[in-house]
């Protein structure tokens, strides 16, 4: 493919210089778009055939000189153009150097300095060109690298405040995350009360000690505009482009304090507020140094962004530490509670005793009885403040167990035969099937609490109805039954009967804490065991306990 | 006649509990002296040598943590058996540390503490 000529306008009002010209070129390879005689000719002839090189005399006849009719084509046009002239003298040179020609012509001159002076002029045009193109690819590489740094900031800002639901490590967390993508050092404060407090701070070159002086012995004036404890009560995010050492001069209070902002080689700096629905509860700091960076509004914007992400992902964390709050104030409750009822418990057990002997010795058969009855009623609320207390133990994880050998069966008989009564009362009839003996390591008072939870959920849901517990062993596993044939448990229920506070049917026509079953299975799984429903029941339910067994003392 | 009975100290800050268990051990035939708190306690454990101390722990001015040292540190009566009583926490845990001879939770009945009073200071003949 051979290149095409250069194509170059002629502007010049010499016919014969004209004519000489057009010549030359041809003579050179040139095409010659069009030879014109004024200033304005040439602009309109420029946008018209849109020349490779313009040929411009600078005195033309009409109103435009070749100065200002240069100075219009090269402002629409990307033209080179090259001037041609009689005159030297100093002040049209300044005129023409303004216009920033790509060449000059001293007239007369030969055919050998016009073709150097045009090919300079395209080669230093298409250089500049070349030039420009590379400047804008790497400006265009730079914003999406930007680009790519910000999301791939913003992914790892919501990986790292999501990892964290704790106040003080999602803080830190916001600080590391914005530094050195963002800024130089980052420093996040927070309002407590009717002031404001930097909470955290980190600095890319480890330069923390001397942000945390500043700060503790200069903190900003609260009406400095760009200072946080400004944009903490106005809500409103500040940026301060460019710092020069004038500003932190005017800004200093003092000389150490200047050499202090100095050390920090303060250059720019931005604060945004962190604020969840409406209310700003902190401020978050930005600022370049070392890497001589600036800020531009997109940085605020980013910053903005960010901030609001943090202040979402602090929210988060103060909600569940506040959630963490409560459940820690209602398990020590519940602690503090079963502790004080025991007081009168115990006063209420032994004085009832001490009325059954007085009775005893009275001979009063009757009174004896209804005294048994209330001894009986205290033992149930016994067991009720035992529940409290057994919850808060597994809440604070300090469910000990008491391992013995003893004989499960035996046991199982043991508890049955307490519920005699009970079985009774409420018209079951109370079937148990057991091997002679099934002897394993348990804690015999934590199963016996499993057993009776389960007896007792069995007599108060299977009332009228037989009931059967029934248990077996091997030799690494013992396995459990109870089983009623009551009003059984919705399908929808069956996940959440094991949980805290949960019941399987409504307060309003059965009684209880909704703690039993709960308490009943960390017990269970405590042993190494699982307890699950049999799901496979027509009629009631049936709750299976599996334990692990070993013997002796191995 | 007195001699012949034996003494048990009770310390328990509640005052019904304490009247009731005072109530049981005098109708079982044993010589009660009553505290209510580890302070008092001390002064009267210095001047008698029960045979057993029936110890609440929580308690005012003194409770039973520090009775327990102050009692260790004096070898006059170091030796005297201690009964562990409490309504919470980890009352096992607790009645090991403290090297006490025996412990009951409370709520407790009349023939726990019975059983547990009888294993130190033995059944007495005393008739009422």
């Amino acid at each position: 493919m051979t290149e095409l000529a250069p194509r170059i306008l002629v502007v010049e009002d010499e016919n014969i210089v004209a004519m000489d010209l057009r010549a030359s070129l041809i003579r050179l390879g040139y095409e010659v778009t069009e030879a014109v005689r004024t200033g304005q000719q040439a602009i309109e002839s420029a946008e018209r055939h849109r020349p490779d090189t313009v040929l411009m005399d600078i005195r033309l006849s009409g109103d435009l000189d070749g100065i200002e009719a240069a100075e219009q084509i090269t402002k629409r046009l990307d033209v080179p153009v090259v001037y041609l002239t009689a005159f030297s003298d100093e002040a049209t040179l300044r005129r023409a150097r303004v216009t920033g020609p790509f060449g000059y012509l001293l007239k007369p001159f030969d055919e050998r300095e016009l073709h150097i002076v045009i090919e300079l002029a395209l080669f230093r045009h298409r250089a500049q060109k070349e030039h420009e193109k590379l400047l804008r690819e790497q400006a265009a590489r730079a914003a999406i690298e930007k680009e790519h740094r910000w999301t791939q900031l913003l992914a790892e800002a919501g990986e790292q405040l999501s990892a964290s639901l704790d106040v003080d490590a999602t803080l830190q967390a916001v600080a590391r995350l914005a530094v050195p993508r963002l800024a130089d050092w980052a420093a996040v404060h927070r309002k407590e009360g009717g002031d404001v407090r930097t909470v955290t701070v980190h600095h890319a070159q480890g330069k923390e000690a001397l942000l945390w002086e500043l700060l503790r012995r200069y903190p900003p004036d609260p009406d400095l505009p760009h200072a946080y404890p400004f944009v903490v009560r106005t809500g409103k995010p500040e940026l301060l482009p460019d710092m020069g050492d004038q500003f932190l001069a005017s800004i200093s209070e003092d000389p150490e304090h200047l050499q202090l902002l100095r050390a920090l080689q303060l250059r720019a700096q931005m604060c945004v507020p962190l604020a969840v629905r409406g209310t700003v509860w902190g401020a978050l700091t930005l600022a370049v140094s070392e890497s001589g960076r600036s800020y531009e509004l997109e940085d605020l914007e980013h910053a903005i962004e960010l901030a609001r992400r943090c202040a979402a992902a602090l929210d988060n964390a103060n909600l569940y530490q506040a959630a963490q709050d409560a459940i820690a104030v209602r398990d020590d409750f519940l602690s503090v509670a079963s502790h004080e009822l025991r007081t009168p418990l115990t006063a209420i057990v032994l004085g009832l005793q001490s009325i059954g002997r007085a009775l005893r010795r009275l001979g009063d058969e009757g009174l004896l009885q209804r005294i048994a009855r209330v001894h009986d009623q205290v033992g149930r609320l016994t067991g009720l403040v035992d529940a409290l207390l057994d919850v808060s133990r597994i809440r604070a994880g300090k469910l000990d167990l008491k391992l013995e050998e003893f004989d499960l069966a035996r046991l199982v008989h043991e508890v049955a035969d307490r519920f005699a009564e009970p079985a009774e009362l409420a018209r079951c009839t109370l079937q148990v099937r057991t091997p002679a003996e099934i002897r394993g390591v348990w804690d015999s008072m934590r199963i016996d609490q499993v057993l009776t939870n389960l007896l007792s959920n069995a007599l108060k849901f299977g009332a009228g109805q037989p009931v059967e517990v029934t248990a077996e062993g091997d030799d690494g596993s013992v396995r459990v039954v109870v089983r009623d044939q009551g009003i059984g448990i919705d399908r929808e229920m069956l996940p959440r009967i094991f949980a805290r506070f949960e019941r399987g049917v409504s307060a309003r026509n059965y009684g209880g804490l909704g703690l039993g079953l709960y308490i009943t299975r960390q017990l269970v799984e405590a042993h190494g065991g699982r307890i699950e429903v049999d799901t496979n029941t027509e009629h009631g339910a049936a709750f299976i306990v599996q334990l692990p067994r070993r013997t002796g003392a191995s | 006649m007195t001699s012949a009975r034996r003494v048990i100290l009770v310390v328990e800050d509640d005052p019904y509990i304490r009247q009731e268990i005072a109530d049981l051990l005098g109708e079982h035939g044993f010589q009660v002296l009553l505290a209510a708190n580890g302070a008092e306690a001390l002064a009267l454990l210095r001047g008698t040598r029960p045979c057993l101390v029936v110890l609440d722990l929580m308690m005012p001015v003194m409770d039973g943590w520090t009775f327990r040292a102050e009692q260790l540190k004096d070898p006059d009566v170091a030796e005297v058996p201690v009964l562990i009583l409490s309504g919470g926490g980890n009352v096992a845990r607790a009645a090991e540390d403290l090297g006490a001879v025996s412990y009951l939770n409370k709520p407790f009945t009349a023939e726990l503490l019975l059983e547990a009073v009888r294993a130190h200071c033995g059944a007495t003949a005393v008739a009422f």
